[in-house]
Formats: C-alpha cells, structure tokens, sequence
C-alpha cells in the first residue's frame, strides 16, 4: 500500500527490448527502484543510453517493463484515471505541424475532456505564460525549435497536472526563456505539484531539483537530496560576519599558528552537480558498467582537428619543456598533450594556481607565433610526405 | 465523447492536408464531372447506363484507393512520428483513438463520396433535361433506367439431381451394353461434368414452335401496374459470333375452370399479336402495360414462351438472363442513393482494414498488406468463378478462390452500379446481405484483432 504522498512507486523496474525472435538485444533499465513524493521536484540525471528515456516511457504507460512494478499515483500507468493527472513533455515536441498554437491547446485540452470554455481559458492564459500570445494563429510547422518547445511546456500544463514530466524542459530555449521555466517549476513545487525532470544541463537541474538519481546503464547510481549529495563532508566552511580586514587579518595570523590548515573560509563547501555527475560517471565507466547506449565521446576525431600526430607530439614536447622550466625549482608537473592544456599555457591563467609559481620571464607572443608558424610548417611538409 | 470527436476531427484535418487526398480529389472532381458531361452513346439509354457504369465505378475506385491509403496512413504514420506519444499519454483508451481514426478517415471518404455522387446525378440529369434527346427516348429512359424495378428469377430445376439422373441412365446403358462399371476418378469427374452440362441445356432450350414456361413466385398480388421482362435469347447456339435475327411469342399461361366446372383447363394470353423480333444473344426488354393483373393473389406468375424462330432453330434462354420480371418499385433517386449506400459500406470497410493494418505495422508494410489483402480478394473472386466442371484448373480454382473468399472481401460485390444501370432496384436484403458477409463476418473480425493488438502495443518500442 502506498503511502498518502507518495506520488511515483518504482520497484525493480527492468526493461529488457528484445528483437524480432524474442532474443534480448538491450537491457536498458536494469531493476531500479525509487519514489517521487507530492511537492518534490526530482531530476533524473544520466548520460546518452543510461535508461532515462526508457523510465520515463514506462511511467508514462508508453512501454511495458519486463519485471518490476511501476505504480503512479497508486495505479498503472496506463489506467486513464491516472493519466487524467499527468503532464508530459517529450524530448522533442511531436506536436501536429498543421496547427496553430492555439488549435494545438484546444486539441490537447478535449483530450482531458475540458468544456469550450476552459479550453479557451487555459489556451489564453498559457500562451501568455509561454510567451506566444503573438503567435496563437501561426502553425506549429512554422515555429523555431524554442516556440515548438513553449507550446510544448503549454500543452503539458492544459490539464493542471499532479505530475509532470519534462524531459529536457529547457532544451532550445534562450535564457530567458530557460528561467521562465525554471521560475514555472518552482511555481509548481509551491503549489505542492510533483516534477520530474530529466536533463542534461546540470546547472537547469541544480537550479530547481530537491532531488537527483543519477542513471548509468540501466541503474540508479546515486541518489538522494540534491543538499547531500553535493555537500562534501570532508570541509568545512565557516561563515563569519562583520569582520573588517583587520580582524580577517588576525584571524587568519591566528589560524596560521594555531591550525595546521591555512584555509581562511570555514563550512562545507558544496561541489558543483556537474562534478558530482562526472565523478559518478566515471567511477561507473571504471567499473566498467555495460550500458545499451552510447558511451561518453573522447575528444574531437582527429581528421576534423586539423592537427597531425607530428604536431600534436611537437606541442607536447615544447610545452613540457616550458612547464619544466617554469615549475624545475620546486617539483616536476606531468603536463597532458591536451589542447585545453596548451591553451592554458599560452594564454597564462588569469586566476592565481594553487601552487606559487616562480617568477619567470614569459615568452611573448611574437615568439609563440612565430614558434607555432615553424611548427605547423614541419606539419605540413610531415603530411604532404 | 470531446476526446472522440477531437481526434476525429484532428484526422479529418491531416487527411485534408494530404498531398495524395488533395491530388485524389483533384481527379475525382475530374471524374465525376467530366464523364457525365462528355460520355455519348448510340442512344439514350446508353449514354445513361454508360454515365452511371463509369462514372460510379470510377469514383468507387478512387474513393477505395484513398479510404485504404489514409487509413493505413492514420495510425502509422503517427506511431512513426511518434506523435501518437502525445495523444496516448492523455486520459483517452487506446480503442477509443483506433476508433477516431477510423471515423475520421470514414467521415473524409463518405464526403467525398455524396460530393461526387450528387456531382454525377446533377450533371447526368442537366444532360436528360437539355433538348439531346427525343421525348420517346426520354420515355423509355424514365421506364427502363431511371427506375427502380424489383427483379424475379423463375424457379430453377434441380441441376444436379437430374445429372444424377442423367449419370445413372449413362450407367444403365453401359451395363445393358455389357460394358464394365467405370472406377476411374477422372472418368467419373468427366461424365459429371458432361451430364450436368447436359442437364443445364436441357432447361435453357426451347425447341421449335414449343411453348416453354416459367413459374415465378413472392410478386405483390393484383397489381394493376407495369411489368417488364428483360432477357437474351441465343439462336442455335450459345456462340456470338453465329447469333441473327429470331422470333419469340411471349404470353402468361393462366388456368381457367371448364364451362361445366368440373375441370380446369390451361391457356395462354399472348403478349403481342405477332411474334417480337429480337437479335440474338442481345438483352431484350418488354414493356407488359397492367402486366400486374397476370399476378395470382398468391404472388404466383407463369410466363410462357414460344420460339418462332424463323429458320426453326432451337432457342436458348441461359439461368443467368431469366427471364426476368421486373416490376417497378419506385423512384431512380431511391436507387441512386441505395447504389451509394452499398459504396458506402465499401469506403466504411475499406477505412476500417487501413487502420487496423496502419495500427500494427510500419507505413510501407500496413500500405503492402492492405493492398495485397484487396488483390487477393479480387484474384479469388476471379478463379471461384471458373468453371467447376471445365478443367482441373477450374476444380483448384473454385476450391480454393472459395475457401479465400471465407476470409477475405470480395469488393466487386460492393459495386452495385450495374444493378442501378439497369434500373434493377437495390433490395435492403442485398445491402445488408453484402454488409453482413463482406464487412461483419470478414473484415471487422480482422479489425478487432489488430485494434486489441494497437490496444497492447508499445509505441515507443526503439530502444532508448
């Protein structure tokens, strides 16, 4: 039995897609279990192929799971009393090209049943809030994918639904309109709704979610408040008011006696979501997970850098002499022959490294052109033989 | 209902949108006004039997294709552009969407249906209308065409009992000869053949000067109404290439009381006071002014025939050509709109089998299996027909273009076009009969099945 506020119930949830003939091609979710309570907005986190799509399908009645239950607002997915109190917006608005804006709410609002005169209510009203008023005679064919991703926010709001799913809310919308939904989705969280949203821009679920799961290959891999799973509890951080420079002075000629760390900031300083789904990621890849889907790429392909193997190796070598140079006097840093890393060098960091480095004539950049203009000269000569 | 009548509503509107409906009703639009407005014939009812046989047809034709191609066009292509997400995650029940379709798809081909049936009915009527023809020729139009007349067949003799008859006097005599009992199959099919060939000769000829009757039965009792007998009659043979000029005297055969009243005698009222002329093996029509009074009040009727064929051949009145009494039944447009109701029932059954393919395979496939699953009807029909008794092919043909038939429609018996040309009425008997066969008992188990298999089916069954 559920509990009252228990929104979502998923337990062992599996999907295994098989071909033709009934052998297994994918086990794209592999037994997971969670919760979605009333009034929590909870991001599903995961890279390309970790299931999200294929969770939020079986939530939505659109797949059937191989084993497991999945239980929604206390029945099955596809009960239609239950879809009564769903919203939906898919990764990519399948909306009716033929359409106008406001044809596409109206139709949408019949299929939950609503009188003329709501249906024309709500059309008006949530085509303000998209911010579409202007464009309610216009056909959904000739919108930009940001309209098309409005119109879809809209529809998936025509029935005041209890639970949402956005999949991907923000993806194609400008700023502002990116905030406009994040605003929209704690609006809803006030007013008790419960929000499920999958994304990959960590920052968008950052902003809104009091909940992560984060998928890899068909199973949950960390979960839980966003406020645990972000804070490291390793540090800690002290927040102090009122201290003039004086006083952080003192405090921190203090700290230096007295406290063998010399960090002036006190409390637990909180990691980005973005490190924390890298870091999960990655320990999953070491483990090394089987996933159905793509993998992470591994840089850019060669062919479309425009730099040859000679090149790259010529860069490294000059780069690691420069770093050794710089740093010989204190210890030896491993620099990798990455682009990002050569770039760093060459523009100088504008923010003070962790380690002082010594003073050091820096080369100007005549020099560094004029190095690199011989270096893509060898290059040359390298792929034209 | 809102749910019902919003997806049907959507469907109506991609099907209008549809470059392929838009280029079908350019054509139809085509169809219907062009061939009534441009056909011409020898006469007059020619130039009305053909409008309707090409211009109906036509449409029939156009307006399947397009019911056939939108129906498998409704479901698939939405489940492939994943637009059926959208609708099947609302509070809506999967038969419910099915069904929407179907209607929507139904309601697009029944409009353009009645469009282009008034279309043609307008244009045929405007051309009657004109000066074109003479008022005698208007005159037998309005009796022979543009009517509705109740057909009857007369009695049939049972052909395979007297080919029984006929085998078991061929054994007789082979035994009587002393020759052995055949025990060959093939030999045995062969004489089956032959003695039901023979048997069904012996009830089409008519022998020189003799008077051949027909008993017709259910006619509307003392009627003082017209009469019509339509029929063809071969001279000689059943060749058309050797077919001329004959005679035939028609006539009721009535039985009256002797004058003591102890008997009963036969006679016959001619027809005519001469023998009609008539071309061999061409339909011939008669119209009997009070020909209902020949009508016993039990709905019997005798019709007599007489052959005075001038070279005194044998004359041959084959099952299918009757002869047939017509009786008037009412107007052309009651017809007109019944022939339209039986294309309706095709557009309905033909909509339905699109959607059920469209609602369990890709486009491509559902498009493939719809039209092979009519082809197959078509090509069935085609080798039922053969002759059971003229080869092995026509043995295979027959058993097997039957045993197809039991499951899949046979579409030439929705075009009731011929019947509605020669003003032959369009029964409800008729209609419900090809409804019930065609479309309850063949094509909507075929629908429900594939609608219960949408209703399980996972739309979005790409691995993610």
């Amino acid at each position: 039995m559920s509990a009252p506020d228990v929104v979502v119930e998923v337990v062992g949830l599996t999907k295994v897609f098989r071909d033709f003939w009934g052998r297994p091609r994918a086990r794209a979710v592999d037994g997971i279990d969670f919760t979605l309570r009333r009034g929590e907005v909870t991001g599903l986190l995961g890279p390309n192929g970790s299931g999200k799509s294929t969770t939020v399908k079986m939530l939505l009645g659109l797949l059937y799971p191989t084993a497991g239950i999945v239980r929604v607002f206390g029945s099955s997915p596809r009960d239609v009393a239950t879809k009564k109190m769903i919203g939906y917006l898919p990764e990519e608005s399948y909306l009716y090209r033929y359409l106008t804006a406001e044809e596409t709410l109206d139709f949408f609002g019949s299929l939950f049943g609503l009188s003329r005169s709501d249906r024309r209510d709500r059309t008006a009203q949530l085509l303000k809030m998209v911010g579409l008023e202007h464009a309610r005679k216009r056909r959904i064919g000739e919108f930009s994918k940001g309209m098309t991703r409005r119109i879809g926010i809209a529809q998936a709001m025509i029935n005041d639904p209890d639970l949402l799913i956005l999949d991907e809310p923000t993806s194609g919308l400008d700023p502002i309109g990116c905030r406009e939904v994040k605003d929209l989705i704690l609006k809803l969280r006030e007013r008790r709704k419960t929000v499920l949203v999958t994304s990959h821009l960590l920052g968008d679920v950052e902003d809104v979610c009091d909940k992560a799961m984060i998928l890899y290959g068909g199973t949950i891999r960390a979960e839980g408040r966003l406020d645990e799973l972000l804070t490291r509890r390793e540090d800690v951080s002290v927040t102090l008011g009122g201290l003039d420079d004086t006083g952080i002075g003192k405090l921190t000629e203090w700290m230096k006696t007295n406290l063998p760390c010399a960090i002036p900031e006190f409390g637990h300083p909180r990691r980005s979501l973005e490190e924390l789904f890298l870091d999960v990621v990655e320990r999953a890849r070491t483990e090394r997970r089987s996933t159905s889907g793509a993998e992470s790429g591994s840089g850019v392909a060669q062919y479309l850098d425009g730099k040859s193997e000679v090149l790259n190796s010529l860069l490294a070598e000059k780069t690691i002499d420069r770093n050794a140079k710089r740093n010989a006097p204190d210890d030896a840093v491993a620099v990798p022959t990455t682009d990002a890393a050569i770039d760093d060098i060459v523009r100088e960091p504008a923010t003070p490294a962790s380690k002082p480095i010594p003073a050091e004539p820096t080369p100007d950049e005549s020099e560094i052109a004029g190095r690199l203009d011989e270096l893509l000269g060898e290059a040359e000569k390298e792929s034209k033989r | 209902m809102r749910a019902f009548s919003a997806i049907v509503l959507l469907t109506i509107r991609s099907a209008v949108r549809s470059r392929t409906l838009q280029a079908l009703t350019l054509l139809l639009a085509a169809w219907a006004v062009l061939i009534p407005y441009t056909v011409t014939g020898s006469d007059v009812m020619e130039f009305a039997r053909m409008t309707l046989l090409y211009s109906l047809s036509g449409i029939t034709a156009i307006l399947g294709m397009a019911a056939l191609w939108l129906g498998c066009l409704a479901l698939s292509s939405d489940i492939e552009d994943k637009r059926a997400h959208m609708v099947a995650t609302k509070p809506v029940p999967r038969i419910a969407i099915f069904c929407a379709k179907w209607a929507g798809v139904f309601t697009v081909a029944l409009t353009l249906l009645i469009v282009s049936t008034a279309a043609v009915y307008a244009t045929m009527m405007y051309r009657i209308s004109r000066d074109e023809f003479s008022e005698t020729d208007k005159a037998r139009l309005r009796d022979e065409v543009l009517v509705s007349r109740k057909s009857f067949y007369p009695r049939r003799a049972d052909y395979a009992r007297r080919a029984e008859e006929i085998m078991r006097e061929s054994a007789n005599k082979r035994i009587a000869r002393g020759l052995p009992e055949e025990n060959d199959l093939n030999a045995t099919i062969r004489t089956r053949r032959q003695a039901l060939s023979k048997a069904m000769s012996e009830d089409s000829a008519m022998d020189f000067q003799r008077v051949r009757l027909w008993f017709y039965d259910g006619l509307e009792p003392d009627t003082k109404g017209s009469m019509f007998i339509r029929t063809r009659v071969f001279a000689n043979s059943l060749s058309r290439e050797t077919q001329q000029q004959t005679r035939i005297l028609l006539g009721f055969a009535m039985v009256r009381k002797s004058e003591d009243g102890k008997s009963e005698q036969a006679y016959i009222i001619p027809l005519s006071d001469v023998p009609e002329q008539l071309t061999g093996g061409a339909v011939f029509e008669r119209k009997i002014p009070n020909g209902g009074m020949a009508v016993t009040s039990d709905g019997r009727l005798a019709l007599a025939v007489i052959n005075c064929d001038p070279n005194k051949e044998t004359l041959y009145i084959q099952p299918g050509d009757g002869p047939i009494v017509m009786i008037p039944a009412g107007g052309f447009l009651r017809n007109y709109l019944r022939a339209t109701l039986c294309m309706a029932v095709a557009l309905l059954t033909l909509s339905g089998l699109g959607c059920a393919f469209g609602a369990v395979l890709s486009t491509p496939t559902a498009i493939f299996m719809a039209v092979s699953y009519v082809l197959l009807g078509c090509l069935a029909t085609f080798v039922s027909s053969q002759d059971f008794y003229e080869n092995d092919f026509g043995v295979v043909g027959h058993h097997v273009g039957n045993g197809v038939l039991k499951v899949v429609i046979d579409l030439s018996e929705f075009d009731q076009t011929e019947r509605l040309a020669r003003g032959e009425l369009i029964e409800w008997k008729t209609i419900g009969d090809l409804s019930g066969r065609n479309f309850a008992l063949r094509a909507l188990p075929l629908v429900a099945l594939c609608a219960l298999l949408y209703r399980r089916r996972e739309l979005a069954g790409d691995v993610q």
